[in-house]
């Protein structure tokens, strides 16, 4: 049997419960910090889920459904077998009689189809307003659709739709709106959903079947597509056209983990600065504690033993304290989380979208760092014989010797006092050099996104009106909406505060090029371009098939779309943007109205559109082409109709489009303001901004959400930060009550030995001085250089370009939040030993020598 | 002779060269089975190395403990201390009890630790020959030098080890209760047949053991 038999654990359990019962104070302060780590690790693991979770369901809501796999254009039994798998865990099913045919609807595909309230919740195509079809002639719309078409968002307007059965036939039909819902800008399909009755009339109508539509979700959501080509192989469906989540996409989902990776960094800040706020607690009472576990040594305590009850001293603290932590860490991640996680990603936070893992994570973080903390203040003397222990103990109360045989002055005896509680400074130090490269380096990161630049380039004026049917990425203007009126826009030009205005105006007619005008655009697009090697333009446009079948149209009759542009005011600034290609240009001669810019390819080789000095003739009027000017790109808003793929456009002052096309609407106003006058601007354009018809874009508004969004992402790296400085005086405020509270006797011995109290406060002074030069000496310039060096690596590495707004990132570095952290601690060092000498010296002096400590 | 614990060319040099102490230079040893010994030297001396030594608180830089069958040299830190609390019991001048623990748990410690179940009949003769079955209850703070010197004894008896060290027992106390302490360890170790070893610098307390020996410099000079 051998020696080490017989190791009884419950006396250590034991003895670890008097422990904490018998230091109530320690005790205290070790489960605060405990539930301080516990709380801060909650925060930055939820943090990191819900910005996980909302970078997927943002994929989830550009894919459109909640759905794993969704099989289109299945029949009932095809619907029915698929259903019925056994990978299938639960599955949606639309009826749809068709789609909607209307022209201004071209790029998006919106299923006209029975309702379905399940199939619903999954393409969050639930009403807003009103409700879902009920009775025959009821139909629910999204918003976008709604604008697209130029309706009101109202119900109980009548709709006539056009729409193509399942065999592309066209067809009519009239419905009252009983419904409608926001739909999302990226969407490319959606619903109008009809009530059940009504589908199976307009199928009997049009005599054709239906098409379904079926949103599976899966047991298991590993490799999609691979599960979905599975399916239709093992069932014998043949073609079956499918689409996967997005979120699922494992490509999407090593983009969202990459993107929560800093949140995690800020982890192992976390880490070090508990362990230390742990440790510190610990080593302050260290002596007393190795004291104890010399004696219990002595006694027969093995090295284990003294291991499990460091352990369980620790593990019961967490008790309380650690669960304490969690709950009111994501209380408090609750409360600042929503605005943070939609700054960042968009995506307003629910509770659904959280999971478990964080909390699970929070709590085994906090119980390893508290346990941390207080194993390794003793963890080496734990193995030591008990007679090693007593001559450390004796070395750490008597000093080292000292050869200098110096003069005593206030100066001298503050050095001296440098040593004393040492562990606890060191470590403070080292809480201060990571909350300083916490801080510095989230100041740094908000700092360096640069509004300026990003309002520059994504903003070319103060305000933006643009017609609702062409607000979406996926939207084509509709000429015929008419959201902004003209007594619209005179009012805009007519406010004082309007410092330059402008506006666009379009309309695609289809034009005939003369000879020259096709053989110079055909030639251009024949020839090879250096930038694609040995390829022609017309070869590198093979993947849009809609503007190729647009130029070989043109090539073989001469006929082209051309999107007419009435531009005026400042929107001539962008339409000039570029050096003009061809010919040059004269505000005055183009005022006339007599000449039109030609648009086409930016290219220093030749031009693509009509050359200057050319004539076109445009609505019975022929027009000379003064310049041939480069596409200039982001304005106007939305997309031009299919048709315009290939397109030559031509620019004219919007008077003239005016008089040629007289129904032609303002599709875009842009507004520069005066530097006062944009509080009563705003007040001046309340009305439109209530009209949902026009959506109104303000400069302003867009880098407030920029900077809200550089403020969500560095926002828990700034509050850890805050909280680990905390941490970090705290621990400083330790050594400082130790060094100066628990010598009240030492003070009063030097003043029975006549020291003055002013000499005392200048010892006490210097001994601050001191500190404050050490902690900053040790602390400031690793910290600076690290930020140097560390941020910029980071901003060379692909971490700094991950969210959307990084390409804004002009990286700048400042030194502000460690000028800030030197005066604080300064001050610290300088008023706090005042306060607490004041404290002692309340007493007598023979008061105090009496005392015990 | 019945030799319990036996020490040869026993050596303790802390540091080197011109800093070099010897704390203990060359003892040879041997302490018989149920006899009260005194080790008895000035400040300095290495009376107390010797003990630490002898307990297996502290290794030796040279030299052999054997206590028993047992060759203390032999054993690693973990069996060191499991050794200990089964064949050795001490006697500390700061008695060492631990501040959170009664009494009562204080005494069953070293037997707590060994996961053994403590004899109680056997604990509470002791217990009452001591005089402290009053106190079983009370922190060790609520206790005089004494009675708390008293209590060490009884946890050093308690688990009935083959040798019991003692390092100044009466180094705190007054001269009436170092009295009082010595004649109530000279009694237990007869009544249960305890081989003391104990230190001190007093020669009237030293002699009241069965045997002294005088350590001078790290070496025994007399005994």
């Amino acid at each position: 049997m051998s020696v080490l038999d017989n190791d009884n654990r419950v006396v250590c359990l034991r003895l670890a419960q008097r422990m904490i019962r018998a230091n109530r104070v320690r005790s205290f302060f070790l489960c605060l910090s405990a539930l301080l780590v516990a709380l801060l690790y909650t925060i930055v693991f939820y943090t990191s889920d819900s910005v996980h979770s909302s970078y997927l369901l943002q994929d989830q809501i550009e894919y459109g459904s909640t759905s794993h796999i969704v099989f289109t254009g299945l029949s009932q039994h095809q619907a029915d077998r698929i259903s019925s798998c056994d990978v299938v865990d639960s599955s949606v099913e639309l009826h749809s009689v068709g789609t909607l045919g209307d022209e201004l609807l071209e790029y998006r595909n919106i299923y006209l189809a029975a309702a379905d309230a399940d199939y619903a919740q999954t393409v969050s195509a639930v009403p807003e307003e009103g409700h879902m079809p009920r009775e025959e002639g009821e139909i629910a719309l999204d918003t976008m659709t709604l604008d697209s078409l130029g309706l009101p968002h109202r119900t109980g307007i009548p709709i006539e739709l056009n729409w193509l059965d399942v065999e592309g036939k066209e067809h009519s039909s009239q419905f009252i709106l009983c419904g409608f819902w926001s739909g999302e800008n990226i969407h490319t399909e959606s619903c109008a959903w009809i009530s059940p009755e009504e589908a199976e009339k307009l199928r009997q109508e049009s005599g054709t079947g239906e098409s379904i539509t079926l949103g599976v979700t899966l047991w298991k959501s590993g490799d999609l597509n691979e599960q979905a080509e599975k399916i239709i192989t093992d069932l014998g469906l043949g073609e079956v056209d499918f689409s996967t989540n997005l979120s699922y996409n494992s490509a999407r989902m090593e983009t969202a983990d990459s993107r929560t990776v800093s949140y995690l960094i800020i982890a192992v800040f976390v880490m070090a600065g508990g362990f230390l706020l742990i440790y510190n607690i610990m080593a302050i009472s260290l002596n007393d504690r190795l004291s104890l576990l010399s004696s219990m040594k002595a006694l027969g305590m093995t090295p284990q033993q003294a291991g499990l009850f460091t352990s369980l001293y620790s593990l019961q603290l967490s008790i309380p304290a650690v669960p304490a932590g969690v709950i009111l860490g994501f209380t408090v991640f609750y409360r600042l989380a929503p605005g943070i996680v939609e700054g960042y990603t968009g995506i307003r936070l629910e509770l659904g979208m959280l999971h478990v893992w964080p909390a699970v994570a929070a709590v085994l973080g906090a119980v390893l760092t508290a346990w941390a903390g207080c194993f390794f203040s003793s963890f080496r003397m734990n193995g030591w014989m008990p007679a090693r222990i007593q001559t450390f103990l004796n070395q750490e109360y008597h000093g080292k010797r000292r050869r200098k045989r110096e003069r005593i002055t206030a100066w001298s005896m503050a050095k001296r006092t440098l040593s004393a509680g040492k562990r606890s400074f060191a470590t403070a130090i080292c809480t201060l050099l990571l909350a300083s490269l916490l801080l510095g380096s989230s100041y740094i990161r908000y700092i360096s996104y640069d509004e300026n630049y990003y309002a520059d380039e994504m903003y070319i004026s103060d305000y933006s009106f643009v017609d609702a049917s062409c607000d979406g990425e996926y939207q084509r203007y509709n000429e015929k909406a008419g959201n902004i009126t003209d007594e619209m826009a005179r009012k805009i030009r007519s406010y004082p505060e309007v410092e330059a205005y402008g506006e666009f105006l379009t309309h695609e007619v289809d034009l005939m090029a003369d000879e020259t005008l096709r053989r110079t655009v055909v030639d251009f697009y024949n020839e090879i371009d250096s930038y694609y090697g040995n390829m022609t333009r017309r070869e590198s446009m093979s993947s849009q098939p809609g503007w190729l079948e647009g130029l070989d149209t043109m090539e073989e009759t001469g006929k082209y779309r051309s999107v007419l542009v009435g531009a005026e005011g400042m929107v001539m600034d962008y339409v000039l943007f570029y050096d003009v290609l061809d010919g040059s240009f004269d505000p005055k001669k183009f005022a006339t109205g007599n000449y039109v810019l030609s648009v086409g390819a930016s290219s220093e080789e030749g031009v693509s559109s009509a050359p200057a000095g050319s004539k076109v003739e445009i609505g019975g009027r022929t027009f000379t082409v003064m310049a041939a000017i480069a596409e200039w790109g982001i304005v106007p808003a939305g997309r031009n109709s299919m048709s315009a793929e290939f397109s030559l456009n031509y620019v004219m002052p919007a008077d003239t489009l005016r008089e040629l096309y007289p129904e032609t609407n303002i599709r875009q106003i842009m507004v520069d303001i005066k530097d006062d006058g944009e509080l009563r601007f705003e007040e001046e354009i309340a009305g439109i901004r209530e009209d949902e018809g026009v959506a109104v874009h303000s400069r302003r508004d867009e880098t407030e959400k920029f900077r809200q969004s550089a403020a969500s992402e560095v926002a828990v790296g700034m509050f850890s930060g805050i909280l680990l400085l905390g941490i970090s005086i705290l621990g400083f405020v330790n050594v400082i009550m130790t060094k100066v509270l628990t010598r009240g006797r030492e003070f009063a011995l030097y003043q029975s030995l006549g020291m003055e109290r002013g000499q005392i406060r200048k010892m006490v002074l210097y001994e601050g001085l001191i500190e404050a030069a050490v902690s900053l000496i040790v602390t400031l310039p690793l910290a600076a250089a690290g930020l140097w060096y560390g941020m910029q690596i980071y901003y060379n590495s692909n971490f700094a370009y991950i969210s959307s707004n990084d390409w804004a990132v002009i990286y700048e570095y400042s030194p502000l939040p460690l000028v800030i952290i030197a005066l604080v601690i300064l001050l610290l060092f300088l008023v706090l030993p005042q306060i607490f000498l004041g404290m002692t010296e309340q007493e007598s002096v023979v008061e105090r020598m009496r005392y015990r400590e | 002779m019945d030799a319990v614990l036996k020490a040869a060319g026993l050596k303790k040099y802390y540091g080197k060269g011109e800093a070099l102490v010897k704390a203990l230079d060359g003892v040879d040893l041997e302490i018989e089975r149920g006899k009260f010994t005194a080790i008895i030297g000035t400040s300095g001396s290495g009376k107390s190395t010797l003990l630490n030594m002898l307990g297996g608180l502290d290794t030796p830089t040279e030299g052999s403990i054997r206590i028993g069958n047992t060759e203390l040299a032999k054993l690693t830190s973990e069996e060191a201390t499991v050794f200990r609390r089964k064949q050795i019991g001490f006697i500390f001048q700061n008695y060492n009890l631990v501040p959170v623990l009664s009494v009562w748990e204080n005494i069953i410690l070293p037997i707590s630790l060994d996961g053994r179940k403590p004899d109680k009949k056997f604990i509470m003769q002791i217990i009452k020959l001591l005089g402290i079955e009053k106190k079983l209850d009370n922190l060790p703070g609520n206790l005089s030098g004494g009675q708390q010197q008293r209590v060490a004894i009884a946890r050093a008896l308690g688990s009935k080890p083959s040798i019991i060290l003692a390092d100044e027992p009466t180094g705190n106390l007054d001269t009436r209760t170092s009295d009082d302490v010595i004649g109530l360890l000279k009694t237990t170790s007869q009544k249960f047949h305890q081989t003391i070893v104990m230190i001190t610098h007093n020669p009237d307390i030293a002699r009241m053991a069965d045997r002294v020996i005088h350590i001078e410099d790290g070496r025994i000079v007399s005994q």
